[in-house]
C-alpha cells in the first residue's frame, strides 16, 4: 500500500489544477474459488486484484484514473493526465491527512477463509452436492462452488480523509440439476454473508444448500408452462425482495436522480407508493452480505429509510452527485474495484415488515400466480420499466397454490407496482445477490416480508 | 518479468510445465453532459496469468501485482493446489503448432482528448436540434481500448494476440405528449475525421421516435420477427451450446445430438475466430491454440462440438481453439465470432411474408428469463405490431417468450441483413411462424 508522504504527494500534485477535490482509492484483494462438480474438484483458482484509483472533481465535472502499475512515476503521469484535462495551474492546495485509521470492522471475521486449509473448504463443497444429490435420484448434476475474498482498500483525500479497511467476504452458490426423460431443469441457490467459513452452519449448513438447489431443479420437472395475463400475484420472502430492488431501488440511486434520468426525481415528499410500503436500504447490519464498515469514498454507512408509509423520504446519495443535488453523501458510494468510480448503489435493501398474515394473502384470489422463488431482472430507470424472471412459480387457483409453472416473467413499471402492494406480511427475510451497474457489480442484499401484488403482467408461454 | 527464470523455476520445484500470459490493457473514456466534459477516464491495466501443469492437471493463478521475489513463495502454491484437483481433469499444454497468422484490416485513427470533446459537444448539439421531441442526451460517450497479449509456454510457444476498438455511444429521451421514451446507439467510429455524423444522429432519432407512445398489446401467439439485433441477443443467450465442456456435463441442451438434425434446415451457424469483419479477430485462443472457422450447424445438423484442451481429452477429440478465459478462472470453452450465416429476405420480404404478426427489436432481462438447460426463455421485449405486412403501432412492456430450439425449429425465412457492429456474436433478422407474446391490453 501507498505511504501517507506518497499519497499527500500525489494528492498535492493533483490539486495543482482546476480540481477542486482529489481522492484516491487503492486496495489489495485477494479471491479465491473453488469448484467441484459432483464428486470432482474442477478447479481451485486464486486472483489478485492489486491497484489505485485516482479521481479529481471541478464543481460536477469527474475526471478518474486507474491503472495497476504501482510505482510513484506511473502513479504521477496518470495524475498529470488527469490535471491536463482539468487544466493545469501553478500551484494549488498542498494536502496534509490525518493519521490513518483503520475504520472498526461491524462485521468481525470467526474463521478467515483464506487461512483455513483447502482440505476444510473441499469438505463443505463435498457436504453441499451430497445434499443436493442424495435429494433425489433425478438428481444427475452439481456444481458447487465456494468463493472468498479478502479487500483491503485505503482511501486517502484533498480534504485531509485517510482511511483503511478490510473487507471479508465468503458465498457458496451452488446449481443442482435433475433429469427425467428429455426434460433437463436446473435449481440454484447462493447464500453468503460478510462472514468466514463460521457463515456455513445451522441454517447455511452445505447440506441444506445443496438440497435447496436440488429442491428447486425437482420441482420444475414436473412444472407447466407459465400463463401469460394480468393477474394478482404473491412474491415470497426474501430474494422475492429484487422486485423492490429493480422496480425502484435502482430508481432511487443519486446516479439518475441527479441528472433527472429518473421516473423518482423530485419525487421527495410525495406519496409514491401504497401507504403499506416501508423501506430502507441500510448498509449499517453487522454480517450482511451488502453491509460496509465505510463506503467507497471513506463516508461512514447509514442507515437510510427511502419510503415511509408509501411517501418517499429519502434518495442513496454519492459525494458527486450529492454536488448536482445540493445534498449530503448519504454513505452510498459503492465500486466493484478501483477500476470503477464510485456512485450511489445500494447495500441491504428492504421493505419492512407489515401487518398481514401471510395465510389470508391468498384467500380471495381465483387466479394468480405465486412466486416462491424469483430470478434475477432488470430496470430502465428513466421510464421504471422492469423485468424479472420467476424461477419457481405456482398457479394459485380458488385460493389454494396448485401446479408449478416454468417460463414466468413479470414485467411492469415501477411507478405502478408500487401501488398496487395491497398486503405486506410480518415474515421479512433478507437473501444475497450480485447487483451489476455503472460503478460495476457488487454484493448487495435484496429482501422482503411476503407481499400481494394487485395485478401485474405475466408473460408465459401458454396462451390458449 | 523475467518469463524465462519463472519457467525454470517452475521445472525446478518439480512442474511438468508452467505457462505465463501477460495482457496489457489501455483505454480512455470521455463523457459529456449537458454542454460540458462529465468525466473522463484512463486507464493502464498490467495482467498476468500463470498456468501450471502438475501431476497431468492445471491449475492457475491471476496476478495483477507479479513480485519476482515471491516466484518461488508463488509457484509453490500453485503446484501444491494440484494435488486438490481431482485426477478427472487431465489436461495438457498446446505446443508448438503450424499456422498462418491473418492480421486485421482496420485500421483505428486515435484522436486527441481536445477534438474528442470538440465532436462529442457537437453531436450534442445537433442530437437535441434534429427533432423537437428530443428532451436530453442522457449519455454522451466515446471510448477507447487498445490491448496486448503474449502467451509463452514451457513447450516453446511464444504467440501474440491484441485487439483495439473506439466506439460512440449516445442514449437520448424523446418525450411526445404525456409519453416519454429512451434509446441508446452504439458505433465503433474508426475516425472521428469521416465518421458519419448525420447518419448515427438520424439513426439514433429514428430509433427512439418509433418506440413514442408505445403500449402493450393483447397476449397472442401469432408469427414473429426477430429483428437483427434483437436476435443476436437471444442467439447470444444461448451460444454455450456448443460447448464441449457443458455437452460432456450433459447440461446443453443438444448435448447427445451430434450429427443430427436440431434446427430448421434453413439455419446455418459459424464459427469463426479470424472473422476480418467483426469487430475483434484472434490467431490463438487463451491456451496458444491456433483458431479456425468451422460451421456448428449446417442446414440445421449440429456438425461440430468446442473444445479447449481439457474438454477435448474428456471427449476424446482435439482442441478446435475455443479455449477463451472471461474474468479469472480456468479457461473455458466459448465460440468466438459466431454468427448465424444469412439468408436471402430483405427484412421488407419479412415483413410481407409474415402479413400479420409481431416484430421484436429489444430484448430484456437475459440474466433472468434465460433458463439455458432446458431452452426455455421469457424475456421483457420491445418491437412493433404488423398488420398486412405494414407497421401498425410500437409495443413496449411485452413479453416473448419459447423455446430456443423449437424456436429455431420454426424459421419461415432468415434475413439478408447480417452485421457485425460490435458484437462478437451475431445473426440476420429472422422470421419464425410463431412465439408466445404477453401483454396487459
Amino acid at each position: 500500500m501507498l505511504k501517507k508522504t506518497q499519497l499527500e504527494m500525489l494528492l498535492t500534485l493533483a490539486m495543482q489544477s482546476n480540481a477542486d477535490f482529489a481522492e484516491i482509492f487503492e486496495e489489495e484483494a485477494h479471491s479465491e474459488r473453488f469448484s467441484l462438480v459432483n464428486e470432482n474438484v474442477e478447479d481451485v483458482n486464486r486472483t489478485v486484484r492489486a491497484g489505485a484509483g485516482i479521481r479529481l472533481y471541478q464543481g460536477t465535472s469527474s475526471v478518474y484514473g486507474y491503472t495497476n502499475e504501482m510505482d510513484m512515476d506511473s502513479l504521477e503521469a496518470i495524475v498529470h493526465d488527469l490535471a491536463d484535462a482539468l487544466g493545469k495551474k501553478e500551484t494549488g492546495t498542498t494536502v496534509v491527512l490525518n493519521e490513518r485509521e483503520v475504520v472498526p470492522n461491524i462485521s468481525p471475521i470467526v474463521d478467515n477463509p483464506q487461512q483455513a486449509s483447502d482440505t476444510v473448504k473441499i469438505n463443505l463443497l463435498h457436504d453441499c452436492v451430497k445434499g443436493a444429490m442424495e435429494y433425489d435420484e433425478r438428481v444427475f448434476k452439481v456444481n458447487a462452488v465456494l468463493s472468498s475474498i479478502v479487500q483491503d482498500v485505503q482511501i486517502a483525500n484533498s480534504e485531509g480523509l485517510f482511511k483503511a479497511d478490510t473487507r471479508i467476504r465468503t458465498r457458496m452458490g451452488v446449481s443442482a440439476y435433475a433429469k427425467e426423460g428429455d426434460n433437463v431443469q436446473s435449481g440454484f441457490t447462493g447464500p453468503g454473508a460478510s462472514a468466514g467459513l463460521e457463515y456455513f452452519s445451522g441454517q447455511n449448513e452445505p447440506l441444506k444448500i445443496g438440497q435447496e438447489a436440488a429442491r428447486i431443479a425437482c420441482v420444475l420437472l414436473k412444472a407447466k408452462k407459465a400463463p401469460s395475463g394480468v393477474m394478482p400475484v404473491i412474491i415470497d420472502n426474501g430474494f422475492g425482495g429484487v422486485v423492490f430492488h429493480e422496480a425502484c431501488g435502482h430508481s432511487l440511486e443519486a446516479t439518475g436522480v441527479a441528472k433527472h434520468l429518473s421516473v423518482f426525481s423530485e419525487k421527495k415528499g410525495q406519496q409514491i407508493a401504497s401507504p403499506k410500503v416501508n423501506a430502507v436500504d441500510d448498509g449499517t447490519l453487522p454480517g450482511q452480505w451488502g453491509s460496509q464498515n465505510m463506503d467507497d469514498e471513506g463516508n461512514p454507512q447509514q442507515r437510510r429509510l427511502l419510503i415511509k408509509d408509501g411517501v418517499l423520504t429519502q434518495y442513496m446519495v454519492d459525494r458527486l452527485n450529492g454536488r448536482r443535488m445540493n445534498e449530503r453523501s448519504t454513505g452510498s458510494a459503492r465500486r466493484e474495484s478501483y477500476k470503477y468510480e464510485p456512485t450511489s448503489r445500494m447495500s441491504n435493501t428492504y421493505l419492512l415488515p407489515g401487518t398481514d398474515k401471510r395465510e389470508d394473502m391468498f384467500k380471495d384470489i381465483k387466479f394468480g400466480l405465486y412466486c416462491r422463488s424469483m430470478g434475477g431482472g432488470s430496470v430502465n430507470p428513466n421510464t421504471g420499466e422492469f423485468n424479472f424472471g420467476v424461477n419457481e412459480g405456482y398457479l394459485i387457483e380458488d385460493g389454494q397454490v396448485t401446479d408449478p409453472v416454468i417460463g414466468a416473467m413479470l414485467i411492469g413499471s415501477g411507478a405502478e407496482i408500487l401501488k398496487n402492494i395491497d398486503m405486506v406480511s410480518d415474515d421479512l427475510a433478507l437473501a444475497q445477490g450480485m447487483c451489476g451497474s455503472v460503478s460495476g457489480s457488487i454484493p448487495t442484499n435484496i429482501g422482503q416480508p411476503t407481499i400481494r401484488v394487485s395485478s401485474i403482467t405475466v408473460g408465459g408461454t401458454d396462451n390458449e | 518479468m523475467n518469463k524465462q527464470k519463472w519457467m525454470q523455476v517452475a521445472l525446478d520445484l518439480g512442474m511438468e510445465g508452467l505457462e505465463i500470459t501477460t495482457a496489457r490493457t489501455v483505454s480512455r473514456e470521455l463523457t459529456w453532459f449537458e454542454g460540458k466534459m462529465d468525466t473522463f477516464v484512463n486507464s493502464k491495466i498490467l495482467y498476468t496469468s500463470f498456468r501450471a501443469l502438475v501431476e497431468g492437471k492445471i491449475v492457475s493463478v491471476s496476478l495483477e501485482k507479479v513480485d519476482d521475489d515471491k516466484m518461488i513463495e508463488t509457484l509453490t502454491q500453485l503446484r501444491d493446489t494440484a494435488q486438490y484437483v481431482s485426477d478427472s481433469e487431465k489436461d495438457i499444454f498446446v505446443g508448438v503448432m503450424e499456422t498462418t497468422e491473418e492480421h486485421s484490416n482496420k485500421v483505428w485513427i486515435e484522436p486527441e482528448a481536445s477534438a474528442i470533446q470538440a465532436f462529442l459537444a457537437d453531436l450534442e448539439q445537433r442530437l437535441l436540434a434534429a427533432d423537437p421531441r428530443v428532451k436530453m442526451v442522457n449519455q454522451l460517450g466515446f471510448e477507447s481500448v487498445r490491448n496486448e497479449s503474449e502467451l509463452t509456454n514451457s513447450l516453446g510457444v511464444q504467440v501474440q494476440d491484441g485487439y483495439q476498438m473506439q466506439a460512440v455511444v449516445a442514449d437520448i429521451t424523446m418525450v411526445e405528449g404525456e409519453d416519454l421514451r429512451d434509446g441508446y446507439l452504439v458505433r465503433p467510429v474508426y475516425d472521428l475525421a469521416s465518421f458519419d455524423v448525420e447518419g448515427f444522429v438520424q439513426q439514433l432519432i429514428d430509433k427512439v421516435a418509433s418506440t413514442l407512445n408505445a403500449k402493450s398489446c393483447t397476449a397472442r401467439t401469432c408469427p414473429v420477427i426477430f429483428e437483427k439485433e434483437a436476435m443476436s441477443t437471444l442467439l447470444s443467450c444461448f451460444a454455450g451450446m456448443f460447448s464441449g465442456d457443458l455437452i460432456f456435463k450433459g447440461i446443453s441442451p443438444i448435448a447427445t445430438r451430434l450429427n443430427e438434425k436440431v434446427f430448421s434446415d434453413k439455419i446455418t451457424m459459424i464459427d469463426d475466430p479470424r472473422n476480418l469483419d467483426a469487430i475483434h479477430m484472434q490467431n490463438y485462443d487463451d491456451e496458444g491454440h491456433p483458431t479456425y472457422k468451422k460451421t456448428l450447424i449446417d442446414q440445421g445438423v449440429f456438425k461440430t462440438i468446442l473444445h479447449n484442451t481439457r474438454s477435448a481429452i474428456k471427449m476424446n477429440a482435439e482442441s478446435t481453439g475455443n479455449g477463451f478465459k472471461s474474468g479469472a478462472g480456468a479457461t473455458g470453452v466459448s465460440p468466438m465470432n459466431l454468427y448465424i450465416q444469412q439468408g436471402e429476405a430483405s427484412f421488407d420480404d419479412l415483413l410481407k411474408k409474415m402479413d400479420n404478426g409481431v416484430v421484436i427489436t429489444d430484448l430484456q432481462g437475459m440474466h433472468a428469463g434465460v433458463d439455458f438447460v432446458s431452452g426455455n426463455f421469457s424475456l421483457q421485449a420491445k418491437g412493433y405490431l404488423v398488420q398486412e405486412g405494414k407497421k401498425v403501432r410500437p409495443l413496449t412492456l411485452i413479453t416473448v417468450a419459447g423455446n430456443f430450439l423449437e424456436l429455431l425449429n420454426d424459421v419461415q425465412a432468415v434475413g439478408d441483413d447480417l452485421e457485425w457492429q460490435l458484437r462478437s456474436i451475431t445473426s440476420p433478422s429472422i422470421l419464425f411462424n410463431k412465439a408466445a407474446i404477453g401483454g396487459n391490453e
